[in-house]
């Protein structure tokens, strides 16, 4: 029941032409010495601006093949990806993506970490440098900005990794599994932190993980994708009426009484349907 | 046969055959058993040829010597197995006999025999000019291809530049830094308006065009000692009659080389230089022959060994102080005996 | 994060690294013993005429020896021309292997074209080019290409490896801020590879020096490896080994230097 209502909402969510990413029948097919292997397969998706999106699957269903599509950096062999409307060819400044692993570079500082991007992008240095500040600032690493990585912990680090992918000012951001190098305590805290800060910037988020719990617990829909070739299984709004006072957090997402109702919903899927 | 044989008779026959063999070798003509000699020799080289022909006409076999021969390609490289007794004869320069003599080594050597009485190195010009056209003073300010410093080559150079009131600081170019494996490829490259080299490089490089024989240091220089036979002091003591068989086979080869036509010579010595081609072997010989390099004398005379000191000093590879004392350096028994031996 | 040394260390903290301290100096007092039992073999071996002291030479005789050198040869002008020429071939070897390491790195068709003659020119024993350098480069540049070549391929292959190895996310990363291949160059191939570079400096100090003889030796007027050769050639050994312990010194201050490039270097990473 459910199911069907996320299913209905969602595809009344969010209309084409306000949508900030859109995939239009997007495959995917590469070739190796092996032979041709279809990646993904007749993809299509819109996400409206601000909203917060997860895909969940099983590994090799090409999850982080669709946001390297989203980011430009791999071109899809059919379909079109579009940012705001307009076709993607390369990457472009309005994407900032994340990774599994912090990669901060062990021989920049924090903040020569941060303006990576800005650097790269030929920003103007001085204003992202104020931006970069702003942002470590505000994430509890203002004593930090003159450290090396090393000198970190593992949450400060994916913390300042956040802070390098936003100071570029992108408006879509991509999150490929960005906390599973991380020990289940930390994993908690600073996704319900991350997940409040991206909230109050009021971006628009994918999220690829293969944690369902993570998924339903930050985002506002859930897709869940197929296998060989990837391709969208099922889509699900995800809302807590039971908890007063809008959105909860994503800890206390956690708690409320509708996530059992979705994890099982969604767990029944990856598992059961998927594999053959 | 002895397959079909019982095994123990089998074994009978084996032993009585053995002992047969024995006594057949013991009875035959060669009853005095050649004394094996350890020699090395400093290289390979057409300036050494009284060496090779003593061995091809046999004279170290008359004598009772089997010489077993090792090229040693650098003096450096003779001193360590002349000291160890690895190489009980040797034959290379007389200034090694001052080094070791002047070295804190507790054994000593001596010089016993020699094979040149002369330095063979032949000055050589790029300018077309005949040996009659040069003079020495033609020499200054021009490049001059030497051999490295402190090698007897190049003080020899220098004793000759002096001789004829110049030093290589006259010169224009003073090249010593030239391995000597390179110096011919040098001097083909275009290196040096001068150069020195031995035989048969200087007949190489009249042939290839790119240069004529001018000058022979030798001439220069007169009688020196240049290349000799060495042996430790131990040695000379236990094997007096190995080393005067030495120096009977050599004067054999002196006399034999002194009267033999090149192409005799050549064809003799050939077995020694399978890489070189005939022509030249020949052309070498011919010259090296009308040089007189090739001693008559197996005796180092003293004049020859103070006339080396004296170009050693003067080149700065030995202090005056340092000077060996004749007898300190040479014996002459064995060579005077020689001289009577062999007539 | 800095460990936690909160109180005043316990006893037996203490105790550990007391015993650490005893130990690391046990190894240095057994260090400078095995040299002085060696150097005092070495001056007693040939005083006692257990070996020949004319080929093997002593220590006192060596000490020696380097006075005599520094009063009459020059011996400053040989150490100079023997450093520069390795420091020089040295750090043009590393030069030329990093921007080579950079094309291949570029260009996957050039490195495949490439791969088996650097894998044939690397296992190549260099020396034997010796007499050729000379031909080709002359007697002062013959020098330098015999150390170079030694050197220069090895390190190529090295460095190229090191660049393969880049982390393929840290690339990624920088591929998502839109950063073009030359932006991968330098902003993460170049930085990440800088242990790998240091790791090549360090086995280059010995090959280049290894050259840098063997090239002398081929034609100098000047050097240690001249000095050797003209030692040998006069049948002076102290000259020889004087020469030889110099080298022994030398290699030893440019390991430090390295080590202590090294040291700066990765004073932040980790």
């Amino acid at each position: 029941m459910l199911q069907a209502e996320g299913m209905a909402q969602a595809s009344a969510g969010a209309g084409r032409d306000d949508a900030k990413v859109g995939l239009r029948e997007v495959g995917l097919r590469y070739y190796t010495l092996a032979g041709e292997v279809e990646a993904l397969r007749n993809v299509s998706l819109d996400v409206a601006p601000g909203e917060f999106v997860s895909i969940v699957g099983p590994s090799g269903c090409g999850k982080s093949t669709l946001l390297s599509l989203i980011a430009g950096i791999i071109a899809p062999t059919s379909g079109e990806v579009l940012i705001d409307g307009r076709p993607v060819t390369g990457p472009t400044p309005a994407c900032g993506y994340m990774l599994q692993h912090d990669h901060l570079f062990g021989w920049r500082t924090i903040l020569q970490n941060v303006l990576l991007g800005p650097e790269i992008q030929g920003q103007d240095l001085a204003a992202a440098r104020k931006r970069g500040l702003d942002l470590l600032g505000r994430y509890g690493l203002g004593d930090f900005v003159g450290h090396y990585p090393h000198q970190l912990s593992g949450g400060m680090r994916q913390r300042a990794a956040l802070a390098r992918t936003l100071c570029t000012g992108p408006e879509v951001l991509l999150l490929d599994e960005p906390f599973s190098a991380l020990d289940y305590q930390t994993r908690l805290a600073i996704s319900d932190e991350i997940g409040l800060i991206l909230r109050e910037e009021g971006k628009t988020v994918i999220l690829v993980t293969h944690d369902i719990s993570e998924a339903i617990s930050m985002t506002d829909r859930v897709i869940v994708l197929g296998r060989r070739p990837g391709h969208i299984k099922a889509e699900h709004a995800i809302a807590f009426p039971s908890v007063p006072g809008g959105r909860p957090s994503p800890f206390a997402a956690r708690s409320a009484a509708e996530f059992a109702g979705y994890f099982d919903t969604i767990w029944e899927e990856l598992d059961v349907h998927v594999g053959t | 046969m002895a397959h079909t044989q019982k095994r123990g008779n089998g074994r009978l026959k084996a032993a009585a055959a053995a002992i047969t063999v024995a006594a057949t070798l013991a009875a035959l003509p060669a009853a005095r058993a050649d004394t094996t000699v350890n020699y090395m020799e400093v290289i390979r080289s057409i300036f050494y040829l009284p060496s090779y022909i003593a061995m091809e006409k046999g004279f170290f076999k008359e004598e009772g010597l089997d010489v077993k021969m090792s090229t040693a390609w650098g003096t450096a490289k003779v001193i360590p197995p002349l000291m160890s007794g690895a190489a009980e004869i040797v034959l290379l320069g007389p200034e090694s006999q001052i080094y070791v003599e002047n070295s804190p080594s507790p054994d000593k050597t001596k010089i016993f025999c020699q094979l040149t009485a002369k330095d063979g190195l032949l000055l050589l010009s790029r300018k077309k000019m005949t040996p009659a056209q040069f003079k020495w003073p033609m020499v200054k300010g021009k490049d001059y291809l030497d051999w490295t410093n402190g090698t007897t080559p190049q003080i020899d150079s220098e004793w000759v530049l002096k001789k004829h009131g110049m030093s290589s600081k006259d010169l224009g170019n003073y090249i010593t830094n030239v391995a000597s494996g390179n110096r011919d490829s040098a001097w083909i490259a275009g290196k040096g308006d001068f150069g020195t080299f031995f035989e048969p490089t200087a007949s190489l490089i009249e042939r290839e065009g790119k240069g004529q024989v001018v000058a022979s240091l030798g001439n220069e220089i007169g009688p020196m000692a240049f290349t000799v036979f060495m042996a430790s002091d131990k040695f000379i003591a236990k094997n007096p009659k190995t080393v005067q068989g030495w120096c009977n086979a050599i004067r054999k080869a002196q006399a034999f080389v002194a009267s033999a036509s090149p192409s005799d010579l050549a064809k003799l010595a050939a077995p020694h230089f399978k890489q070189l081609d005939y022509g030249l072997m020949l052309s070498a010989i011919k010259r090296y022959q009308g040089l007189g390099v090739w001693a008559t004398d197996v005796t180092v005379s003293e004049q020859s060994m103070n006339k080396l000191q004296d170009i050693m000093v003067a080149g700065g590879v030995l202090k005056a102080e340092q000077r060996v004392a004749y007898d300190r350096a040479v014996t002459r028994v064995f060579s005077e005996n020689a001289k009577k031996a062999v007539r | 994060m800095a460990a936690a040394t909160a109180t005043a260390p316990s006893e037996g903290f203490v105790r550990y690294l007391a015993a650490l301290r005893r130990e690391s100096r046990r190894i240095r007092f057994m260090q400078a013993l095995l040299v002085i039992v060696f150097l005092a073999l070495w001056e007693i071996a040939p005083k006692h005429q257990w070996v020949n002291p004319m080929l093997t030479s002593q220590p006192s005789a060596v000490v020696e020896m380097l006075f005599t050198l520094a009063r009459e040869n020059d011996l400053g002008l040989h150490v100079w021309v023997t450093f520069k020429e390795s420091v020089v071939s040295f750090v043009a070897a590393m030069g030329a292997a990093i921007l080579v390491a950079m094309v291949l790195w570029w260009s996957s068709f050039i490195y495949r074209m490439l791969d088996p003659f650097l894998v044939v020119a690397n296992s190549l024993p260099k020396l034997a080019l010796a007499p050729i350098f000379y031909i080709w480069l002359g007697d002062v540049w013959s020098v330098y290409g015999i150390a170079i070549a030694i050197s220069v391929f090895i390190t190529i292959l090295m460095i190229y490896g090191g660049f393969r190895e880049t982390d393929a996310d840290k690339i990624k990363l920088v591929r998502t801020f839109g950063g073009s291949k030359w932006q991968v160059l330098t902003k993460v191939v170049l930085p990440a590879n800088i242990p790998v570079m240091i790791g090549a400096l360090k086995i280059n100090v010995g090959l280049a020096l290894v050259g840098v003889i063997a090239g002398e030796f081929q034609s100098s007027k000047a050097g240690l490896g001249y000095l050797i050769i003209y030692g040998s050639q006069i049948l002076q050994m102290h000259m020889v080994m004087a020469s030889i312990a110099i080298l022994a010194l030398m290699s030893v201050v440019m390991y430090m230097l390295i080590a202590w490039v090294e040291k700066v270097v990765m004073h932040e990473r980790h």
